[in-house]
């Protein structure tokens, strides 16, 4: 070994033992911090909504529609001789198109409405079918229509204490570099729970 | 060897701000996109399109529609069924003489002077101006739902998307509606019901 490295070898020691005590106090208390984490169990995980809860019939303003969420329906289907057993969940709506900024035509989106199951799992709906067409475009200016929003639950499900979430849209710009500054709608925050009772019917 | 010298680093800072002012520059030009023009007409004016010659024949105001005028609408399937509105039906025929090579003028839509924004109606499929094989001519129409307050300036807007080395058009037809005391007037005449008629495809002359 030649003297310089005996000489960097003394430098390096030097350099680690200087603040060795600091470390071991560091690492010491982590330690003790994760032994008492681990004992006491850990956190509670939160529990409860941040949003507020509200019963039906309710009017809510989601940024480009304005919902009436009047009534829920749970559709059970039999089992046939070629198809399968399957529940459907309907509810009844009136959405009316008061969207100031574009003021287009525009159907309602899937991600606005969201069955809650009682497991806390989100169901999106296929966005509101009205005058008996799926994704009808809603006219500025028009009266409300009544519409229909569908979630496809699993086949048996009959939790008629159902919960819908509501997500509105806001109207903004794409925030990063060199994106266009045009503002548009996208998804915005959840504003509330609605709660509703639902009536149970078999069809055929 | 010295590995910041004055030069090397100017070149660096050069380059980070070159990079940002293209940055800035983007957005912008997106917006207000160089290339695009639009090609405007009026209700029995041709509109010369690249692949196309649009004339808007006719344009009618009616309560209701309905896709299939031949069948007892009291039996007819859903889709067959008179279409109802709160509001009033803007229907826009047209004939479009394919000139280049079949393809589509692009989704259609109408605006007004505020800025409203009507869509075709999902219940008849059809929702773009369709262009037919050179030497034919087409006639179509397209159905709006539209809110009768708000009709003043009623311009029919198509968007043709090209390529990169071809430039973008957009076409604006205006139908004739110059104010909103016209648009009364139109909508205390509009129909009871449209008939509307399946797409005719002829040859010119």
């Amino acid at each position: 070994m030649e003297l310089d490295d005996v000489i960097d070898q003394m430098i390096a020691e030097r350099v680690i033992h200087r603040h060795r005590r600091k470390w071991v106090i560091g690492i010491a208390l982590i330690i003790a911090f994760v032994v008492v984490v681990y004992f006491i169990g850990g956190w509670e995980r939160r529990v409860g909504r941040s949003v507020e809860e509200v019963e039906a019939p309710v009017t809510l303003n989601v940024g480009r529609f304005e919902l009436g969420i009047k009534s829920a329906r749970i559709e059970h289907k039999k089992a046939g001789e070629y198809s399968e057993a399957e529940t459907v969940l309907r509810v009844k709506l009136d959405v009316r198109n008061i969207d100031e900024e574009t003021r287009a035509a525009h159907s309602l989106g899937d991600s606005v409405l969201r069955l809650v199951t009682a497991e806390n799992e989100l169901i999106n709906s296929n966005g509101a079918a009205c005058r008996g067409q799926l994704n009808y475009p809603l006219v500025y200016g028009l009266p409300a229509e009544e519409c229909e929003s569908e979630f496809r639950v699993p086949a048996g499900y009959d939790d008629t204490d159902v919960e819908i979430g509501v997500v509105t849209e806001e109207y903004k710009s794409s925030e990063g570099i060199g994106v266009a500054d045009a503002p548009w709608w996208q998804e915005g925050k959840a504003i509330a729970v609605v709660q509703l009772k639902a009536n149970e019917v078999t069809v055929k | 060897m010295k590995l910041y010298r004055p030069s090397t680093v100017l070149v660096g800072v050069m380059l980070v701000i070159a990079a940002g002012l293209i940055r800035l520059a983007l957005p912008e030009q997106r917006l207000e996109d160089p290339t695009r023009y639009t090609v405007r007409g009026a209700v029995g004016q041709p509109v010369e399109g690249k692949d196309f010659t649009l004339t808007v024949t006719r344009v009618k105001l009616a309560h209701a529609v309905d896709p299939n005028p031949d069948d007892d609408d009291d039996r007819a399937d859903e889709k067959d069924k008179p279409a109802a509105t709160n509001g009033i039906f803007v229907t826009v025929e047209y004939d479009v003489l394919g000139e280049h090579k079949k393809g589509s003028v692009g989704d259609a839509t109408l605006k007004t002077d505020e800025g409203t924004e009507y869509v075709p109606i999902r219940q008849i499929i059809r929702s773009q101006v369709n262009i037919p094989p050179p030497g034919y001519i087409e006639s179509s129409s397209l159905v709006f739902e539209a809110n009768p307050d708000d009709l003043a300036d009623l311009t029919l807007w198509m968007k043709q998307l090209r390529s990169v080395t071809v430039t973008t058009e957009d076409y604006a037809v205006d139908l004739g509606v110059p104010d909103q005391a016209v648009a009364d007037e139109m909508v205390r005449n509009a129909e009871e019901s449209y008939p509307l008629t399946d797409p005719t495809l002829r040859a010119a002359q």
